[in-house]
């Protein structure tokens, strides 16, 4: 009888060494494991909040800078503010700022802060044609310099007025610029230098129109508003326009004062143009609990 | 004698019993099954981004202002609540919407400030039908800059027709937006989406 109670007090003694090991691995997975996981969520939270944040104020910064000056003055959004506006602009970014934070800490703990760098903003003049004829000048001069620092250019085409089969119709600077080639058969290329096919079309599928957008050197080429591919300036190149035969459309191109601009001003092919601040500096500061990320942000020319 | 030993086997066997079962209880509630219960924070990190990227595609192809200026819900000044119907679409945004979140509910909030009242108040309007989430959801937001030039749509016949006036041309009371700035900017919107 003694020879049993011993069995069951031992085998009951080591039910509860079992269980005492248990909760205390419980314990010390818990204390080192968990607490790692949930941190490192929040932070990539936090990262990914922080990167939708800087695209969206980006974005509502460059509508804000397009519509600033010119909607009154030149009767569209243009890329620039006049030269005499400048802390007017800055009012109104910091406003913008303060109306974004308001609005966001609605449903969140962010806090905005983005002001504008009138110092470390770069001037010059903007080019463009809108006008009721649409059709593009024909190796209009004194040519403008592009390069990989011009800060925009866009070209909105309608594709039908491209019409020559035989030969390419519509360049920016022959061979080394961008052309709209009109294939026999009724296809339609977008070429970048002599031979790099950008986009193509065939005959049954051809867009109303075709946007061509280059910001700092980089950028794309849509048709009727959906990408397919895109476009890289390396070199300078001076804008002209090589045999654009009947094609119809608009242009803006903005330069800065370091390119050839002041004889260009007055020139009658390439219709009004507007001097001021061409590509703007803004200091973005975004704070939430988690991390502070501050970063200079230039509209056209990418973060530094 | 026996009985003080079966009082101390009886004590060892109830503390005995009390640690087995509380180690069986935590060692049941460490194991995590929110992966298979489609629950907890790494399941609304897909959806959340998904929106994300639906509302900056909607931007992006100029389809929230048309939208947001298509007037004729509460007393006719606020976004009519059919914005957002399909079958067949009625705006470009309800068709986004429901093309790249079909497997998913959604509610449309906007939020902006009136600033025609002493102090500014935040206003907050829904649009269409308010949904209930049936499960765990995300909250995203985006702030669209409307500008006085901005053009004005009208509600008629399940579509959204262009009208010639501007933001800028409507009377303070048709409009929800109060005009805050002397600039070009006429008011800031938050678009709130609650998915789930």
């Amino acid at each position: 009888m003694v020879k049993n109670d011993d069995r069951s007090q031992l085998i009951l003694i080591a039910a509860i060494l079992i269980a005492t090991t248990i909760l205390g691995s419980v314990i010390l997975l818990n204390t080192l494991h968990s607490d790692a996981d949930i941190t490192a969520h929040k932070d990539s939270q936090s990262v990914k909040q922080t990167e939708r944040v800087t695209s969206e104020v980006t974005d509502n910064l460059r509508t804000l800078f397009f519509a600033f000056d010119s909607v009154s003055e030149a009767g569209e959004p243009l890329p620039y503010i006049s030269n005499s506006n400048p802390s007017l602009f800055e009012e109104n970014v910091t406003k913008y700022s303060r109306n974004y934070t308001e609005l966001s800490t609605l449903s969140g703990t962010g806090v905005l802060d983005v002001t504008y760098d009138d110092s470390a903003s770069i001037s010059g003049a903007v080019f463009r044609q809108n006008g009721s004829g649409n059709e593009f000048p024909n190796s209009a001069s004194p040519p403008i310099d592009v390069d990989a620092s011009t800060p925009y250019m866009y070209f909105n085409i309608s594709a039908s007025s491209v019409t020559d089969s035989s030969s390419v119709d519509f360049e920016v600077e022959q061979g080394s610029g961008i052309a709209l080639d009109k294939k026999s058969g009724g296809a339609l290329e977008v070429t970048e230098g002599s031979s790099n096919i950008i986009c193509q079309w065939g005959p049954s599928d051809l867009p109303d129109t075709i946007q061509i957008e280059v910001t700092n050197g980089t950028g794309e080429v849509r048709g009727d508003g959906t990408a397919c591919g895109e476009i890289e300036i390396d070199d300078t190149t001076p804008i002209t326009f090589e045999n654009p035969g009947d094609a119809t459309g608009q242009y803006i191109i903005s330069v800065d004062s370091t390119n050839s601009v002041g004889a260009s001003i007055n020139d009658p092919d390439y219709r009004a143009a507007f001097t001021g601040i061409v590509d703007p500096m803004f200091d973005f500061t975004y704070e939430d609990p988690s991390l502070r990320f501050s970063v200079d942000i230039r509209l056209f020319g990418g973060n530094s | 004698m026996s009985g003080d030993r079966g009082q101390a086997y009886t004590l060892e066997g109830v503390i005995g019993a009390i640690v087995i079962a509380s180690a069986l209880v935590l060692g049941i509630q460490a194991v995590n099954i929110e992966p298979w219960t489609d629950d907890g924070p790494e399941q609304g990190d897909e959806l959340r981004a998904q929106v994300t990227d639906t509302l900056e595609i909607a931007q992006d192809q100029n389809a929230l202002k048309p939208a947001l200026l298509c007037l004729g819900g509460t007393d006719q000044s606020t976004p009519h609540p059919n914005i957002l119907a399909t079958s067949p679409d009625v705006t470009r945004l309800s068709a986004i919407l429901n093309d790249t979140l079909d497997d998913a509910s959604y509610t449309v909030y906007l939020n902006y400030k009136n600033t025609s009242v002493s102090p500014p108040v935040f206003n907050q309007t829904v649009i269409g039908q308010e949904g209930e989430s049936t499960g765990s959801s995300v909250v995203v937001t985006r702030q669209i800059i409307m500008l006085d030039s901005d053009p004005v749509y009208d509600y008629n016949n399940r579509n959204c027709q262009r009208t010639d006036e501007e933001l800028q041309d409507l009377p303070i009371d048709s409009v929800y937006l109060t005009d805050n700035s002397k600039s070009e900017t006429y008011a800031i919107v938050q678009m709130r989406v609650v998915a789930w």
